[in-house]
């Protein structure tokens, strides 16, 4: 198998790579950074080759392109306009390359960040306000309008929330319990970032008429039913902290003038032709970023992340036939040993803070 | 009110992200007045001069490039093997310098910078940005307040699997482009400086490296953990730092005394935690933060700070040249250890 990776320095897929090595794939980590590539896969037993947007057009062909990247750190303006430009870049190389399957890698949280009603395998309508949000859904609009007359299989992944050795959720937890910050024991909704790689291999290897049979969308949460409660518990019995429960709060509704300003522009600048997004963040100067400094998107004003409060379940909707390689006690062991490793638990010398990292 | 001409030395990331907004308030507030954005890339110098009043881009290279006379305050911004080279050049030539942390490489440089903001009369500001944050301060004053008594152990954890992008390849090519410089001027000395051992002077400190582990071997490094023990005068402490830009860490300061444990997040906050048995609770600085009241805050703080040296309106600022010693010399044992 030779698959191309775009975002290859991500964390999911560094996973990915370890699980491809593992199978002896060839793998090509289409980075917009070397030195990034370098640091991040220096150490690793298994990296894959580095190459950029022209070496990428040149290679002979392959049987999978899965991104992973999107863009960040960018103001509303920007954003969208970078967006545009990585789902034109892998379009193009799926016409070159002629893969029989391109993954969009997604998140859950293209449907919100809480969610009204139980999430299910559809397109969704894009929503503004927040950029992590607005960046995920109109990538999977862009890959799905790309993919209308592709001959490969278009695939979008949507992720629940990733745990494991370095994920978001885990250290964001472990942090709250270290410093008394109230948690929720909502859904945990929760992906483990081995399940999420093995998953993705199954994908890249299943017959192409059996995906077209399945759809575009497919979700992955095995552990959607666990609640955040579960890994609480075992992260507090690391850290040495009991937590501190904070019950579901009422969610702050109404429109205001800024939601609506901020709304607005989102879709104005999603509509906008590029070269008018760029002079538009130009004329808007150094202005743009006290406005964010200022904390522009803090819409939810809960003391938790809505995303440990959640009551809605995100189920899994994946291929017929496979089955969850690693358990939940496999997943928050490695989870658990992560944490202690991180230094969210007090060591006692540096001859105890063995093995080596990721 | 004196309006200081400000030449800005370096112009990447963290000039665009944290002190640009800084400088444009000055600018308005008629503190300062940014007079050139010197950077080896033209692109660069112009991206920041052009959000700027009348500050022209200046592409230059190294300082004898350049003629400072007139400037007041030069930020100095550039990778940290430059900064003596430069904080000298503006230093003779009259101006305050603010530089970024590492100031130096070496307690050499150190000494020579040092004397040299002496004999010039002018001040040398160290961009310790997180000096600044209520929740080191409220630490700090909780140690110097003896509440969790005699210090015996720090640790130190910053880490971030690296995401953001780079525009040259100094990171893995510069010796002074390693994880250490990068993450670990910042968690040791927000730890020196919450045990209020900052000051000592290098020559009363022994340093002892109990074991070090990096990856790779020799500086720059991406990983680094490391073990030291501080003997001084009526102290010992153990101080275990860890760093990495290859994976995420817990981002913290853990101080352990005698009675008590401190707990600093390394982002900015408005309090520490403080746990003392079985009970924990939260301390705030008691001093007023007059701008101190986020992180661009701080970075307002931070150019004010300097301003007033400046006009020498403030009495000792916590970011002085001075308090830098021994972390210098921390940083210097650590880069050639092992």
């Amino acid at each position: 198998m030779r698959i191309l990776l775009v975002g290859s320095t991500s964390h999911v897929a560094s996973f990915f790579v370890e699980e491809g090595g593992r199978r002896g794939w060839e793998l090509f980590g289409l980075s917009r950074d070397r030195v990034r590539q370098e640091v991040l896969y220096g150490r690793a037993s298994i990296a894959p080759m580095a190459v950029d947007i022209g070496e990428a057009m040149a290679l002979e062909a392959v049987d999978a392109i899965v991104n992973f990247a999107y863009p960040r750190n960018l103001s509303t303006f920007k954003i969208h306009a970078a967006t545009r430009r990585l789902l034109g870049d892998i379009a193009a190389l799926a016409r070159r390359l002629s893969p029989k399957v391109v993954v969009q890698v997604s998140t859950k949280t293209v449907f919100g960040y809480s969610f009204s009603r139980n999430p299910r395998p559809v397109p969704v309508w894009w929503a503004a306000g927040d950029r992590y949000v607005e960046t995920k859904a109109l990538a999977e609009w862009l890959f799905l309008l790309a993919s209308r007359r592709a001959r490969y299989v278009p695939v979008i992944l949507r992720l629940g929330n990733v745990i494991g050795p370095g994920a978001y959720w885990v250290s964001e937890i472990a942090r709250r319990i270290l410093f008394e910050e109230p948690v929720g024991r909502g859904q945990s909704n929760a992906t483990y970032v081995r399940n999420v790689a093995d998953y993705l291999a199954t994908l890249v290897t299943t017959d192409e008429h059996a995906l077209r049979r399945f759809g575009v969308f497919h979700h992955l949460a095995e552990f959607s039913s666990v609640s955040w409660a579960r890994f609480v518990e075992a992260i507090a019995a690391v850290t040495g902290r009991l937590p501190v429960y904070q019950e579901t709060p009422a969610r702050s509704q109404g429109l205001t003038v800024r939601k609506l300003a901020t709304t607005m522009a989102a879709y104005l600048s999603a509509i906008l032709p590029t070269s008018w997004q760029d002079r538009a963040e130009e004329l808007r100067g150094g202005r743009h970023r006290y406005f964010t400094a200022r904390g522009r998107f803090e819409s939810s004003g809960w003391a938790s992340p809505p995303g440990l409060h959640e009551a809605l379940e995100f189920r899994s909707h994946t291929l017929p036939g496979w089955s969850t390689r690693f358990d939940l006690a496999a997943a928050l062991d490695e989870t658990v040993a992560w944490v202690r490793h991180a230094g969210y638990a007090a060591s006692s010398d540096l001859a105890e803070v063995s093995g080596a990292p990721r | 009110m004196r309006r200081a001409a400000l030449d800005i030395v370096g112009c990447g990331a963290v000039v665009r992200q944290f002190h640009l907004p800084a400088l444009q308030w000055l600018e308005e507030h008629g503190f300062a007045e940014v007079r050139y954005c010197l950077d080896r890339n033209p692109q660069a110098a112009s991206a920041i001069a052009v959000r700027l009043r009348r500050a022209r881009p200046l592409p230059v290279s190294s300082p004898s490039d350049v003629d400072v006379t007139g400037a007041a305050i030069a930020l100095v911004a550039t990778p940290p093997e430059a900064h003596y080279a430069w904080a000298r050049h503006y230093l003779g030539a009259g101006a305050g310098v603010l530089v970024e942390k590492p100031a130096v490489l070496t307690t050499q440089e150190y000494s020579l910078l040092a004397r040299a903001s002496q004999a010039t009369g002018q001040p040398v500001l160290v961009g310790h940005v997180r000096r600044l944050f209520p929740s080191a301060r409220a630490a700090r004053d909780a140690v110097r307040q003896g509440v969790i008594g005699a210090v015996q152990r720090i640790e130190a954890y910053e880490g971030f699997r690296w995401s953001w992008a780079t525009q040259t390849d100094y990171p893995v090519r510069s010796r002074a482009g390693g994880v250490l410089y990068a993450f670990g001027p910042h968690a040791l000395d927000t730890s020196l400086f919450i045990c209020g051992i900052d000051d000592q002077a290098v020559d009363d400190v022994e340093v002892d490296v109990v074991g070090i582990d990096r990856w790779p071997g020799s500086e720059p490094s991406h990983h680094l953990r490391a073990q030291l023990a501080l003997r001084a005068d009526g102290l010992e402490v153990s101080v275990v730092l860890h760093v990495s830009r290859t994976e995420p860490l817990a981002n913290l300061v853990r101080v352990q005394g005698e009675r008590g444990e401190l707990l600093v997040s390394a982002d900015y906050g408005r309090t520490a935690l403080l746990k003392t048995g079985r009970d924990s609770r939260r301390l705030s600085d008691g001093a007023d933060a007059e701008y101190a009241t986020s992180l661009p805050g701080c970075f307002l703080a931070e150019h004010m700070e300097m301003w007033r040296a400046w006009t020498r309106t403030n009495g000792g600022s916590l970011l002085a040249l001075d308090h830098f010693g021994l972390l210098t010399h921390l940083l210097e044992v650590l880069a050639s250890a092992g």
